[in-house]
């Protein structure tokens, strides 16, 4: 009887790790910067948004360049 | 079908952004100053670029595993000024260790990489076993490193060098510096080391998930010991060679190179969260910024001007690794 129970016990503590196991493998945890990114994302920075700052940037580029010619 | 092909034109210009713009800016500069596509300016490119990716080399493994080095810049110096005293002239005047006897130039480039080793290996212990942050770690060595600096050399700059000295830094064969082969080699054993060795695998594993590799068995206290030991090793090559090329210096010998080979890691796509990084895209990344460096020279930018430049590429490089991201999701 005793015996049973502890088998009972022990499937269904394996049922539990197992199913932490499969919920941790769905979830592959995140590297800061993928946090930090996916926080960008949720504030609507699409790559239309990162189009614009790269092509700000790039003109601050060439204005620099420019303005250090003169 | 065309809209598939417009799409990879599109990511392909994205993805290699950096590389595109430095393309349209030498091609530029190319065009309105000859001078800058001669074959003398693409060797003294090679010759400037071989230091500076033996350096990024060495740093490339400490932040593949998350860490970074903030003393390769004084350890690049430490190792160039410690090869300078021991490879003065022996009759030469002012000599700052005058007893010191006549080595051969190989055994001087053991002491050095001995010594500039040790504290590489004292960052591993410090960072691995300890756990001190490598920022912290290595900030608190970079100071350590620049006072021995000091006090060896008391701030006197180091000339008159030896010839077989400036022969081994300086010879060519050919058109082609040394300098350049030793970048070769240099880049070819990490390239091994990398891709083909347990050590290079650990490495990544360590930086993909620290935890999942001591779990799976990866010893990662030494696997750092062993990445800041090289690193420091090529920090002694580099001040070596660096030495050799500027036929003397001072104290400042390698100041700054930390970060430059840090930015140039960057930009050649290793990743400072860790887990990620190529030998060639650490060469691409330093060959982007000595090229740029060059090209804004050849244009006559002004010195205070071109750093400013050189930060808004280096934002212009994590601007382009966002939008990848964004675009993937």
């Amino acid at each position: 009887m005793k015996k049973e129970q502890n088998k009972k016990e022990l499937t269904e503590e394996l049922a539990e790790n197992t199913a932490e196991e499969s919920s941790a493998e769905e979830k592959p945890k995140k590297t800061p910067r993928e946090e930090a990114y996916d926080w960008l994302i949720e504030h609507h920075v699409t790559t239309k948004v990162m189009d614009i700052v790269l092509a700000v940037l790039i003109i601050l580029l060439l204005i620099v360049v420019i303005m250090g010619m003169r | 079908m065309e809209k598939t092909k417009k799409v990879d034109i599109k990511n392909l210009l994205i993805n290699n952004g950096i590389i595109v713009l430095l393309a349209v800016l030498v091609v530029y500069v190319s065009i309105t100053v000859p001078a800058f596509r001669s074959g003398r300016n693409i060797m003294n490119l090679a010759i400037n670029a071989a230091p500076r990716v033996i350096i990024a080399l060495g740093v490339s493994g400490c932040l593949i595993t998350k860490g970074t080095d903030l003393s390769a810049g004084r350890a690049v110096g430490l190792a160039g000024c410690l090869a300078g005293l021991m490879l003065q002239k022996p009759d030469a005047a002012g000599k700052l260790w005058p007893n010191f006897p006549v080595l051969h130039i190989g055994l001087v480039l053991l002491i050095v990489i001995a010594i500039c080793a040790l504290f590489g290996f004292i960052n591993g212990i410090v960072i691995s076993y300890l756990q001190v942050p490598a920022f912290i770690g290595t900030l608190g060595m970079q100071l350590i490193v620049y006072g021995i600096m000091l006090v060896i050399t008391g701030a006197v700059p180091i000339g008159n060098l030896r010839q077989d000295f400036i022969t081994v830094t300086q010879g060519t064969v050919g058109p082609i510096s040394y300098q350049f082969f030793y970048l070769i080699i240099a880049a070819a054993i990490f390239w091994f080391i990398y891709n083909y060795t347990r050590h290079g695998k650990y490495m990544y594993a360590i930086g993909g998930n620290e935890t999942a590799a001591e779990v799976s068995g990866v010893n990662t206290k030494k696997t750092k010991i062993i990445i800041y030991t090289s690193a420091a090793v090529m920090y002694a090559i580099a001040g070596f060679l660096l030495m050799g090329k500027s036929g003397g210096g001072g104290v400042n010998l390698g100041q700054g190179y930390e970060l430059e080979a840090i930015a140039a890691c960057t930009i050649g796509g290793v990743s400072v969260n860790g887990g990620i990084g190529k030998v060639s895209g650490v060469i691409i990344g330093v060959a982007v910024f000595e090229l740029l460096k060059s090209a804004l020279q050849f244009l006559g930018v002004d010195s205070n001007y071109q750093y400013i430049a050189q930060g808004i590429v280096i934002v212009v490089a994590i601007a382009l690794d966002i939008r990848k991201y964004i675009a993937k999701k």
